[in-house]
């Protein structure tokens, strides 16, 4: 009996193995060495084997070296060391954004990646400070979040685990060297048995019946074939966009910046744990602390400015000397309607573009290979599998759109056109809607799963100037006097703890101080 | 404008389950104190009142919302416990399954625990899945425990359950609690609805006997007719009897019978299906069907030809439409 049930398995296993599935990754920047890397740790050779091509004539993007704290269960749950990664990217700790000038000029808000205080009685911490606010309080939301308190104080640490201590009530998240990353993934993943092969493609076969992507043809004349493809080639979008000719989603009525560019700048003595994001009058320019350097880039429009002003703008705006030759960055916001088509999937700047106000492209690549992941699929190409990826990457991508026009919409800046225009531009209903149920009664619908959660809304309403003007009924059940107290005591907890915490460079050198 | 005025006069029109539940949810959480809550019902009426097993999330709102004593609730309502559902006849005659409430094993190294069943079932493992549910496994041997929250190792996973109940048992207890929180009550039939001129919304009801009842928001529990919803604002109705054609149920409780079980049971029938929930101190039997497959008469009879105990009451008849009202207000 146990003979005959080992032969069984033995059988089974070498159906499996003919069944196993071939995936060729086509490009390795961030996407590319992201999804490898990820397939080569859960995925055995028993289930697939993966193929990464990529050509180092072709430079990646890797201007995305802001992360959001998810990036860190991406990391976690592939076998990642941090402490080592870190080192070796030349990264930082991210608490949050600071956003400077947006709004109105003068403005500066923290979008923590943390919460405000709790729930009071059933009622929302942000509903009693707007109560308090309504009652003549002064003090800013931000004295009630522990993650902007940090980043005020320019301190870093862990959060702990333990929910009672108010230093468990954030989360952080990485600045680092995307291109430094990628190669760090790469040895991840080719030590782990991923074959990489260099080359560039010169052309797509696909199947003449169904249209399926059949093998990729190098210049050095190879043919690669495979099950799957995931189309990692950034914007060109080599399989998605130009074979299957994916229909694209135009989202720039909205998110009207087309160009980026985008420099790097010496260390300088600002070294704080946060992104930082600054309006100007035709755009915005990001700013990224690394251990060696700081990363910097000015997005704009070229309907309102010129390439070479972008360029002399932004090496006007640096705090210390650039130290490579800016490089500019075209793109459209908007992105493939169904980023998985036939046996072609679509991850990072191949499947869709939204600007870096919110950090969210590494993101986007991570719920990307992590649905994939999830819906692994096998050779019998199942419809209900891609339907349900693109029933959850629309989902995802709504979500952020929404977020990143309402920094564009909820301005009273009158020094550029960009400005004048986003403010009177209509959005999205679902972002409407969202507006006016936070305006009217302060609410917030909170996801169980995707971006944004409630703390990130509060801080970009509040931040950008609208202010909830209806309340919670259920405030009523509480007296003026116990808000008051609450927030005091709050605040008082909040400033005691953070300031123990040690400075973010000191806790960089400390903790992974770079070996690049 | 209206967003800035509190709302100081709550009328809820009905008082089945869903009137009951608004109302006790409502006293407790606004209470009744800046607010006015009003129920309007008639007994004249009479309610549904054959949704008798619930799930697990009831709980929530019995526990965490009204704060309710479950010893107590289930004393009141003559209630029994329920770990989940048998379909029997379903797929075909003579097949069973269970749909327990619970999670069916755990997951493992962030694959879920479905894989390794398969894998194992597929390399020749004969273990039904169910085994790895502790609800099933409990409403096999009908047996049944709360979880307890025991110092030292889990030895057991957390129980889910939910209950059975006479829902018009508790429509009543909810009825005394609401009222004991300062719901007031209000006999009669609703006459005529009047409308604001302006904005159409509803500013007061008349009742058969001429008495006006004003309000500021009005909550619709008026059961299959649609009182507010449908009879004064046609909100329509999404109708899904393409997918779920079944429109009629014959209804009749029965004495206990046998063992007490701790689950709910639907047995696929030749023109739908059919439920049994054990209660304290009777069985709910139900017929639920298509009328283009078989009478009303008909379905009776086969309700009363089945049941595991002698009816308590002559089948009550019920008509339906399966489907969800376009928008709720």
């Amino acid at each position: 009996m146990r003979c005959l049930q080992r032969q069984r398995i033995f059988y089974l296993w070498k159906e499996k193995m003919s069944e196993s599935l071939t995936i060729v990754i086509v490009g390795g920047g961030t996407a590319g060495w992201m999804a490898a890397a990820a397939l080569v740790s859960v995925a055995t050779d028993k289930v697939c084997d993966v193929k990464l091509i990529e050509s180092d004539q072709i430079g990646s993007v890797g201007v995305g070296e802001a992360t959001l704290p998810q990036m860190k269960d991406f990391n976690d749950s592939i076998g990642i060391n941090e402490a080592d990664m870190m080192a070796k990217t030349n990264a930082t700790f991210k608490l949050g954004i600071e956003f400077v000038d947006w709004g109105k000029k003068g403005n500066s808000y923290i979008h923590p990646f943390g919460k405000f205080g709790d729930p009071v009685s059933g009622v929302d911490f942000h509903q009693l400070w707007g109560k308090y606010k309504k009652m003549g309080g002064v003090k800013s939301i931000e004295a009630y979040s522990y993650a902007v308190q940090a980043c005020r104080m320019n301190r870093c640490d862990f959060p702990v685990d333990d929910q009672a201590e108010i230093n468990s009530t954030y989360a952080y998240a990485y600045h680092f060297d995307a291109g430094l990353y990628a190669q760090y993934l790469r040895k991840f993943a080719e030590e782990r048995g991923l074959q990489r092969t260099e080359g560039k493609i010169v052309e797509v076969k696909q199947d003449s019946e169904s249209g399926y992507v059949k093998s990729l043809l190098l210049e050095s004349g190879e043919e690669i074939t495979g099950d799957y493809f995931i189309d990692c080639s950034g914007f060109q979008s080599l399989l998605l966009g130009k074979t299957l000719k994916a229909e694209w989603e135009d989202w720039s009525p909205w998110l009207v910046c087309n160009r980026a560019v985008a420099v790097q700048s010496e260390r300088s003595g600002d070294f704080p744990p946060y992104t930082r994001s600054i309006a100007k009058a035709n755009g915005w320019q990001w700013r990224i602390p690394l251990q060696s350097r700081t990363g910097n880039g000015l997005i704009y429009s070229n309907h309102y400015l010129s390439d070479d002003e972008a360029t002399n703008n932004l090496l006007r705006d640096l705090d210390a000397p650039a130290v490579k030759d800016p490089k500019i960055i075209r793109f459209s916001a908007g992105r493939f309607k169904k980023s998985w088509q036939k046996n072609c999937v679509a991850i990072g700047l191949a499947s869709g573009f939204l600007e870096p106000l919110e950090s969210t492209s590494i993101y986007l690549i991570q719920v990307a290979v992590t649905n994939f992941l999830k819906l692994f699929p096998n050779k019998t190409f199942s419809s209900a599998l891609s339907n349900e990826f693109n029933r959850l990457t629309d989902i995802e991508y709504g979500r952020v759109r929404d977020f990143l026009i309402l920094h564009y919409k909820l301005n009273e800046r009158d020094d550029g056109e960009l400005w004048r225009y986003c403010r009177q531009m209509s959005v999205p209903d679902s972002l409407q809607m969202k507006m006016k149920a936070f305006k009217e009664r302060g609410y917030i619908d909170s996801y169980k799963y995707g971006l944004f959660a409630p703390p990130s809304w509060i801080s970009v309403f509040i931040g950008q100037g609208l202010y909830q003007e209806g309340f919670d009924p259920y405030i009523s059940n509480l007296p003026d006097g116990q808000i008051k107290t609450k927030l005091d005591e709050l605040e008082v907890m909040i400033q005691r703890r953070v300031e123990l915490m040690p400075q973010h460079a000191e806790f960089v050198a400390d903790y992974c101080p770079s070996k690049m | 404008m209206i967003m800035n005025q509190r709302i100081k006069n709550i009328i809820i029109v009905g008082g089945g389950t869903a009137g009951w539940m608004t109302a006790a949810a409502l006293s407790k959480t606004i209470g009744c104190r800046s607010c006015k809550i009003t129920l309007v019902e008639s007994e004249q009426i009479g309610t549904v009142g054959v949704g008798e097993a619930t799930l697990p999330l009831i709980n929530l709102f019995n526990k965490n919302v009204l704060g309710l004593d479950e010893n107590e609730f289930v004393r009141e309502t003559n209630a029994t416990f329920k770990l989940g559902i048998e379909f029997a006849d379903w797929r075909k005659v003579g097949h069973s399954y269970f749909h327990p409430f619970g999670h069916i094993g755990v997951d493992m190294d962030g694959i879920s625990f479905m894989h390794y069943w398969l894998r194992w079932y597929k390399a020749g493992g004969g273990l039904d899945f169910s085994r790895f549910n502790a609800e099933t496994e409990a409403a096999r041997s009908l047996k049944f425990m709360r979880t307890t929250n025991e110092p030292g190792p889990k030895v057991m996973p957390d129980i889910y359950y939910a209950f059975h109940f006479d829902a018009s048992l508790y429509a009543a207890y909810l009825r005394r609690y609401a009222e004991k929180l300062g719901v007031s009550r209000i006999e009669g039939m609703i006459e005529s609805v009047n409308q604001h001129p302006d904005n159409g919304y509803i500013s007061s009801l008349v009742l058969k006997n001429g008495e006006t009842i004003e309000g500021d928001f009005f909550i619709d529990c008026s059961g299959f007719k649609g009182i507010l919803i449908e009879q004064v604002y046609q909100a329509g109705y999404y109708d899904w009897s393409h997918w779920l054609p079944v429109n009629r149920a014959a209804a009749v409780p029965c004495e206990s019978a046998g063992e007490l079980l701790p689950f709910t049971r639907s047995t696929a029938r030749e023109s739908g299906w059919q439920w049994r929930i054990p209660l304290q101190h009777r069985i709910g039997n139900g017929y639920v069907f298509c009328d283009q497959y078989i009478s009303e008469d008909e379905a009776a009879d086969k309700l009363l030809s089945r049941l595991d105990g002698r009816a308590l009451d002559k089948p009550k008849s019920l008509r339906f439409v399966t489907g969800v009202r376009k928008k709720a207000g």
